[in-house]
């Protein structure tokens, strides 16, 4: 087994996803976080990651878009669905 | 399991009956990444659309069927998945999400001894609403996320952005729970790098 505890900002930026969803092991996670707790760089980094990753989960809620009513009309008719109208 | 919105269960049960405005809600919610999830797929747009419009008709058909051990997501991701693979077949193109690991958009950033040639910025004011080069943030996302590779695409769509459970994007598109962290990571630093370059 390998004791050596420093790592590369390289090795840093290539195991930060799994170290922000909480699927490195402990020892993984400890190299990293002892790296992170002496590099400005990769802490940088490493909230760069995260504030994309949640600008990613946040960006699907601007494409909402309505359904034009004909075209809902025709989805139930294909799929031979009665469907019920809330403006009747 | 993804857990479902709050609502999700309601709407289910409410256009299981018919009702047109619980399928508005959820074709609002679904509809745009279905049909960019089908690009990825088909690579084209057009061909995206009218499958995305079959998936819509065979959840129309099968929403009574369908039981709740799955995300209504998870559910309709799979309908879509299975009707763009199809299409595609039908096309004479064969799909594998199973490559397009490559593209590593950190490859310079490193000097011979794994450091940093360039100090990540700050990103202190970061916000969805902030405006950069007249789009909001989350525009310059959406973009950066339609141009990376296919594979790397679908896995954003799926698990990045809808947030459905890994071992439901593996078996979506037919690949391992490591080739899926590799895609995630690679598209991740993209989308992270396109941004760091858009704000410096």
């Amino acid at each position: 087994m390998e004791w050596n505890v420093m790592v590369s900002c390289k090795h840093v930026s290539d195991h930060a996803d799994p170290l922000l969803d909480g699927e490195l092991g402990l020892w993984e996670s400890l190299k990293l976080r002892l790296h992170l707790a002496l590099c400005v760089g990769c802490r940088r980094f490493v909230k760069q990651l995260r504030k994309t990753r949640d600008l990613i989960r946040y960006s699907t809620r601007t494409e909402a878009e309505d359904p034009p009513e004909a075209m809902v009309d025709q989805l139930f008719a294909r799929a031979g669905v009665p469907g019920e109208d809330p403006r009747s | 399991m993804t857990a479902p919105r709050d609502d999700e269960g309601q709407l289910v049960r409410a256009l299981a009956g018919g009702d047109r405005s619980a399928f508005s809600v959820l074709y609002r919610r679904y509809n745009a990444p279905m049909v960019r999830l089908a690009t990825a797929i088909l690579r084209n747009r057009a061909s995206a659309e009218e499958v995305a419009q079959d998936a819509w008709v065979s959840i129309l058909k099968n929403i009574a069927r369908f039981e709740e051990r799955a995300s209504f997501s998870a559910w309709a991701f799979t309908i879509l998945t299975n009707a763009a693979r199809s299409r595609a077949r039908r096309d004479g193109r064969s799909v594998s999400f199973e490559d397009g690991g490559d593209g590593n958009a950190l490859a310079d950033a490193f000097d011979g001894t794994g450091h940093w040639k360039d100090m990540p910025a700050l990103w202190e004011e970061v916000t969805p609403e902030r405006l950069v080069a007249g789009k909001n943030l989350l525009d310059h996302v959406t973009a950066a996320i339609d141009r990376l590779p296919e594979s790397q695409r679908a896995v954003m769509i799926l698990r990045g952005q809808q947030g459905l459970e890994a071992a439901e994007v593996c078996e979506m598109l037919g690949i391992s729970e490591g080739n899926l962290r590799v895609l995630l990571h690679r598209a991740r630093v993209a989308v992270r790098t396109e941004l760091e370059a858009l704000l410096r």
